[in-house]
Formats: structure tokens, sequence, C-alpha cells
């Protein structure tokens, strides 16, 4: 347990990072609708990862992002943000009987409905901070509602689709 | 005091998060802040060479539109040239005419990263101060303005594009010599606002739209973009006026700094006589 919790995080890392940096941050569909899939990386990290080592992991990880899109801060700020309330998060959205204690963050331990409202509700708080701060004090407000929204669909279908691909097992 | 450490302990999760964000916030108010240089950001060396040679890899797929751009450039840069071998009087008679004609210098750069879909949107180019270019150099491409240099390392430079909330340019109509500011409206990359273009004057739907000499960083007469449609509402003082601009940011390849050799005497004069350019 103890090497997976190590391990698996830099594979994640590496993963994220070359699917955002190398191909998403080519795509924009009409102009409106951008995937954000870094944040899945955040998403998935390991549950035993202490809290706080967990946002400075975000931080981190979300300045690697912004030097490329030269938004230096607002990734970094967003991504923070999600790092801290993921707990609570999944701490709402328990199951009936609990969490067992080695959980993991997959589709296949916790069943599709969990996993998409918990992936559904920190994609929406990331992307929302995300324009809003991009958006700041400008007179844009209307089309970076459209923004938030349909990158929130984008993202979240490109997440869920990659974790039927990647990341599922056959029991 | 027990109470206040044991409160501290309590909270430092939430403590934590918000000295991180305080950092983050700070490092964006910092970012933003008009022409500051900053060094974390593409023009960096390692990023910029991650952008370069992933760009190395799609810029093949794109070879045919661009030897289409430039085989148009050179027809027209050819037309230009047998146009300015047949003015037989272009004599220049003394040091000053002779430094006008050639104030503009052109380093031709080719794109590595371009946004065109935020509101605040970044170009990064893959030369920087070894090739001459300077923080506040305007940039052209083939067709019209793109932008201006914000902050440059040794190989490459970042430039703040046209399309970019915070910027203008200031632009007169070409025919009636009218004057105008030009400036992204936030959403759309072909269309820009042009304005400050008083009621009393009159154009018409596709007059083209050029740089004024008010500014340092193009040279005048540099197209902009054309007029597609404006109104006026009633008691305003301004016409409300769409560009269509000529530069074509979504496949921008390739571009040109402008480097001005009187940049720096007319700025200084400038700043005697206490007027702000107008960029």
């Amino acid at each position: 347990m103890r090497s997976r919790t190590i391990i698996m995080p830099i594979l994640l890392i590496i993963l994220f990072w070359v699917l955002q940096i190398l191909i998403f941050r080519n795509f924009a569909f009409f102009n409106m609708a951008f995937c954000y899939i870094y944040i899945g990386f955040i998403l998935m990290l390991p549950y035993e990862i202490p809290h706080m080592l967990t946002m400075v992991i975000a931080m981190a990880f979300g300045f690697t992002i912004d030097v490329f899109y030269d938004t230096i801060g607002m990734h970094m700020a967003a991504s923070v943000f999600i790092a801290y309330i993921r707990p609570y998060v999944i701490n709402v959205l328990t199951p009936r009987g609990g969490y067992d204690a080695t959980m993991e963050i997959s589709i296949q331990s916790l069943g599709f409905q969990w996993f998409a409202s918990y992936a559904a509700v920190l994609i929406f708080i990331h992307h929302t901070l995300l324009f809003a701060i991009e958006a700041w004090g400008l007179n844009v407000f209307f089309q970076a509602i459209g923004k938030i929204v349909l990158s929130s669909i984008f993202t979240f279908g490109v997440f869920t689709l990659l974790q039927f691909l990647l990341f599922s097992r056959k029991r | 005091m027990h109470r206040l450490f044991h409160f501290l302990y309590q909270y430092k999760a939430f403590l934590f998060f918000l000295i991180l964000e305080a950092i983050c916030v700070w490092l964006i108010i910092r970012n933003n802040s008009y022409q500051s240089a900053s060094y974390f950001n593409t023009s960096n060396y390692v990023v910029g060479e991650i952008l370069e040679t992933s760009n190395n890899v799609t810029e093949y797929f794109n070879l045919k539109d661009v030897n289409t751009q430039l085989a148009g450039e050179n027809a027209r840069l050819k037309r230009l040239l047998t146009k300015e071998y047949q003015k037989k009087d272009f004599i220049i008679s003394n040091k000053s005419e002779f430094l006008k004609a050639n104030q503009y210098n052109y380093i031709p750069a080719k794109v590595v990263n371009n946004s065109t879909s935020r509101f605040t949107n970044y170009i990064t180019i893959d030369k920087g101060s070894l090739d001459g270019i300077k923080p506040g150099m305007g940039v052209i491409a083939q067709d019209g303005i793109v932008g201006k240099v914000k902050s440059c390392t040794e190989n490459f430079s970042t430039i703040i594009s046209l399309l970019h909330e915070k910027w203008s340019v200031s632009a007169k109509i070409s025919d009636g010599e009218i004057d105008g500011i030009v400036k992204w409206q936030g959403m759309d990359p072909a269309i820009a606002d042009l304005q400050y273009v008083g009621r009393h004057h009159h154009f018409k739907i596709g007059d083209s739209v050029v740089t004024s000499g008010y500014n340092t960083l193009f040279p005048p007469g540099a197209l902009i973009g054309r007029i597609q449609d404006f109104k006026i509402d009633q008691g305003k003082p301004f016409y409300k006026i769409n560009v269509k601009l000529a530069t074509d940011f979504t496949t921008l390849k390739y571009v040109y700094v402008i480097e001005n050799y009187l940049k720096a005497e007319k700025d200084s004069l400038e700043n005697q006589s206490n007027y702000s350019s107008d960029e």
C-alpha cells in the first residue's frame, strides 16, 4: 500500500501533464469549451495523502500548468481550492455503510454514480473559480458563464472517458 | 495563549489554505500589472523549449497553408519593390530623412504558442533578446498588426496579442483621417471595436482601419482591419464600430517584430513635454 501511494501519483502527474500541455492545450470548441483535464490528477490523488500535502502538490502542479498558459497564479489558485475542499466533498458524498479503510478513488471501488457526482462537483467548482479569476473586473460576465458550463461538461466527459479507457481493470 | 494555539492547530488546514491562496493571488496581481516583466511565463527557457518541440510535431500538418501564406507575401513584397524602383524622384537629401526612411527594422519570428480563446491572449515566438528583441516592441504579421512584446528571454519572447482585454492600439480610418482606438471585445477572435469616433464623422462599411502615427510601436498606416458594421445610439457621442481584423489570429504562424530606431528619441521628447504616448 505504501509504495502504491508514492508511485501512483508520480505516474498520474506525468500522464495528466502530458495530456494537458501537449494535447488538450490545442483544443477549444467554438472558442467556448476548454478541457482542463489536468485536475483529474488532483481528483485521483490517493486519499491517504495528508490534506496539507495535497494542497502543496496541487499548487506545484497548477504552477507547471500556469507557465504554459501565461496565467501565473490562476490555475494554482483554482487547484489549491479544490485540493482544500476535496475531503469535505468526499465526506458529504459518503455512501451508505461508509468507506472502506483502503479506499481508492475510482469508478471500480466506488461505483459510477458516486464517482460522477464527485468529479462533476469538483470540476464545476474548479472551472467556475478559474474563469471567474480570468474574467475578473472585465465586462465579460455572461461569456464567462457560458465558458464555465461548456468547459465543465467537456472536461467531465473526457475525464470519465479516461477512467473507462485507462483505469478500468477486468475483475 | 494555550487556547490560541489550540485554535490554530484545529484550523491548521484552513489557515494553510489561506496562505497558499494568498501567494496565488499575489502572483496573479503581480503578473497582470501592466508591462511588468515576469519571469515565469512562456518566454522562460524550459517552457519555450517544450513548446517549440511540441510545435515541431504539429507544424508539419500546416506546411501547405504556411507555404501559401509565404508565397502570397513574397508576391506582395515584389510588387512593392518594383513600385519603389519606379519612383525616380526618391532622393534623400539629408540625414534626418534617411533615418526616417530606414526607421523600422523587421525581425521575422516563428510562433511557437498561441491562444485566441481566452479573455487575455498571449503569443510566444522563437526569437528573444539575442535577436535584438526588447519588451515594448510592436509585432505585425503579413496581413495586419498582431500585438506588442511583453517580456523576453534570450531565445523566446511573449507577446500581448491584440486579442487582450486590457490592451488597445491607437488607430485611424484611413480614408477620412478619423482617429480612434481599437480594442478587442473579448469574445470573437476576428472582431474588434473601434472606439471614440465622434458622431460628426463620415465613413462607410469596408473602409480600412490602420495604425495612426501617434504610437511608436507600429509604422503609421499598418493595416488593422476593415469596418464590418457600425451604429450610433440616440444621444451617444461616439459610434459603435465593429472592425473585422485583418490578421487571422487562429492560423498565425510567422510574425515580424518591429524595431523602431527612433522610438527612444520620440518617447523621451514626449516625456519631456509631458505627453503620454497612447498605446
